[in-house]
């Protein structure tokens, strides 16, 4: 029986990747970039769920990992420098990303609790003051970086063109099958273990001799990388940045897109993401912009009253048993 | 150079923020104590205030106290229907989630002040006048109200430690505040103790954006723009603590009103912020927070 199941799972692996590989055939452009959005947050959530649904930590403000890193590259293509080069781009926010999440972890291991998503918090609103008051013309403010066009991604032969929606939507569901690869693999490893055991009991893992606290900078880190992809991701599509990327909201929205779809699954927050971004653009445009704001405030409501541990698991799962 | 009165002048203010940001911190930091529950709501309390105060000031009473009054009431009755359907419901279950939900009560709060009031800032007008102060030689002008807005803080301020202090109901809160087993053994009904100050505390914020509201004018972000410095003031006052609360708050206003004399205001703000930050190597439990730390 096992095995008709593996057969099954590999059957709906390679459906799933020939009907995504398809999609711009057939459908119109609107959907190539919902699509893509969706995966972009895809990503973004997955960062999120490998520190919170694995690692049990609570965050407000991961806004700032993706928008600081959607920043560097506002400000390397366009204010600062004029690098055009997608990959030097990449590095250089995920160096943004991946630093700014080992100083925000490391200001969190001071701390514990509910109190480490306040700090956070806290982080997200230094981040959004910072970009708002335009230090040195480098963020332009209020409007945010306007008209950030990636060149070409050239691999060997391979050139991808990412001004385009149908060639960015390439890049995105290739980094987002990578992405995925490897969180999954970082739950399966040894690494992954300690993330689930600061989650389930934090004070046996030290009585083992495991330093938690180095753990959790690192698990802070790699949820500052992945979401700086999301973040470099957002800006190439959306080819402006803005400071509601940084602003602590998407933080939370991020935290309501992982509950809604089953934290501590990597699956879940993916759905949920999708559900989010397409209720997001249809929804609004059918009962108004101000309306939607409504539906999702009540969600947020919804979800954490009814909907425990999300739509994957909604009764096996105890999400957050513990919260530390 | 700056001038004296400039810096005096902006002392004052910071006292005079400083005393509303106690306030409205004060109903967090006991919520959050007694109950483990951030709410991120608060703000929005902060908001309904002002606004209420407004409308009253503008169109019904046509003035300003009686809607001070009011918006402290209105926040009351909304902040108990908060707590029977939000707070009550939730109350057992891991902090985040009250939390979680909080944040979209927040949201739905702040669309209905702008589906109702429009998004642009509305001035209330400030009462009074100005007088002359003189301080070790320099006289400077400076607006009644804001005198006024500092004495009622204090007045409202020396209720709440009446209250901590000598009255049964906050004796009950602070000890279940230190240690909520042992208070709910000894017979203190945790819960109803929680309904009060939660009611309390929401009209506590009220009156604070009544009352800030001529200083600020109001505006439907104003209360998810204030929450994040509230929570800062929390956190460096300490876990549950008054007079901690009470010192933090003025020591922010006061260290962001006077950098405002050489920065902008958003600038000013992330001092606030790094001052936290450092306050957490350093002492993590805030200036007066007990051992302690919330679960």
């Amino acid at each position: 029986m096992f095995k008709e199941l593996k057969k099954l799972r590999w059957l709906t692996i390679v459906f799933i990747s020939s009907f995504l590989i398809f999609l711009p055939l057939w459908s119109g452009s609107f959907i190539i970039y919902l699509v893509s959005y969706s995966f972009i947050f895809g990503i973004f959530a997955m960062a999120y769920d490998l520190f919170f649904g694995y690692t049990g930590l609570v965050s407000f403000g991961h806004s700032t990992f993706l928008g600081m890193a959607a920043y560097a590259v506002g400000m390397f293509s366009k204010t600062l420098f004029h690098v055009g080069n997608p990959l030097l781009l990449f590095i250089v926010a995920c160096g943004v990303g991946t630093f700014l999440g080992l100083l925000v972890g490391y200001f969190c291991t001071y701390t514990r609790g509910i109190y480490v998503a306040l700090v956070t918090f806290a982080f997200a609103q230094i981040s959004w003051l910072v970009v708002m008051t335009d230090p040195g013309g480098l963020t332009w403010g209020e409007n945010g970086i306007v008209g950030v066009r990636p060149g070409p991604l050239e691999i060997g032969q391979l050139k991808l063109n990412l001004f385009s929606g149908v060639g960015l939507y390439y890049l995105v569901v290739g980094i987002f099958a990578i992405s995925y690869l490897i969180i999954w693999a970082i739950t399966r490893s040894q690494v992954g273990d300690i993330f689930k055991g600061i989650k389930q009991n934090e004070e046996r893992l030290l009585s083992l001799g495991y330093n938690t606290k180095q753990y959790k900078i690192l698990v802070f880190a790699l949820s500052g990388f992945f979401s700086a992809i999301a973040g470099v991701l957002v800006s190439f599509l959306d080819n402006c940045v803005t400071p509601a990327l940084v602003e602590w909201t998407l933080g939370a929205e991020i935290l309501l897109i992982t509950i809604l779809g089953g934290p501590g699954t990597l699956v879940g927050p993916v759905l949920g993401s999708f559900l989010v971004a397409f209720s997001k653009f249809y929804v609004s445009s059918w009962i108004g912009e101000g309306n939607w704001v409504y539906l999702l405030g009540g969600l947020y409501i919804v979800v954490v009253m009814f909907l425990r541990g999300g739509i994957i698991n909604s009764r096996t799962f105890h999400f957050l048993s513990g919260c530390s | 150079m700056v001038s004296a009165g400039l810096i005096v002048t902006q002392l004052l203010n910071g006292l005079t923020i400083g005393l509303v940001y106690a306030l409205i911190a004060l109903g967090l930091t006991i919520v959050l104590g007694l109950m483990g529950v951030v709410n991120f709501a608060h703000g929005s309390f902060y908001m309904i205030g002002g606004y209420i105060t407004y409308t009253l000031t503008a169109s019904l009473f046509r003035n300003f106290w009686v809607g001070l009054l009011f918006g402290a009431v209105v926040c009351a009755v909304v902040g108990l229907g908060l707590f029977y359907s939000i707070i009550r419901p939730l109350r057992e279950r891991p902090p985040l989630e009250p939390m979680v939900a909080l944040v979209g009560v927040a949201m739905i709060f702040e669309q209905l002040t702008r589906s109702f009031w429009g998004a642009d800032p509305k001035l209330l007008p400030i009462p009074f006048g100005r007088i002359e102060l003189n301080f070790f030689g320099y006289t400077l002008k400076y607006p009644i109200y804001f005198l006024a807005v500092m004495i009622i803080s204090i007045l409202l301020l020396s209720f709440f430690y009446y209250l901590f202090r000598k009255t049964d109901l906050g004796v009950r809160c602070l000890a279940s505040i230190q240690d909520r087993e042992t208070a709910m053994s000894l017979g203190v009904d945790v819960d109803r103790v929680g309904r009060l100050m939660f009611i309390i505390g929401m009209a506590a914020a009220g009156a604070g954006g009544g009352l800030a509201g001529p200083i600020f004018s109001v505006y439907p972000t104003m209360g998810t723009e204030l929450i994040g410095l509230i929570f800062v003031i929390v956190i460096i006052g300490g876990l549950g603590s008054i007079a901690g609360t009470v010192m933090a708050s003025i020591a922010i206003a006061m260290i962001t009103s006077l950098s405002l004399i050489f920065v902008s205001g958003n600038i000013a703000h992330i001092f606030a912020y790094v001052i936290l930050l450092v306050m957490l190597l350093f002492r993590p439990r805030g200036i007066m927070g007990f051992e302690r730390v919330l679960e």
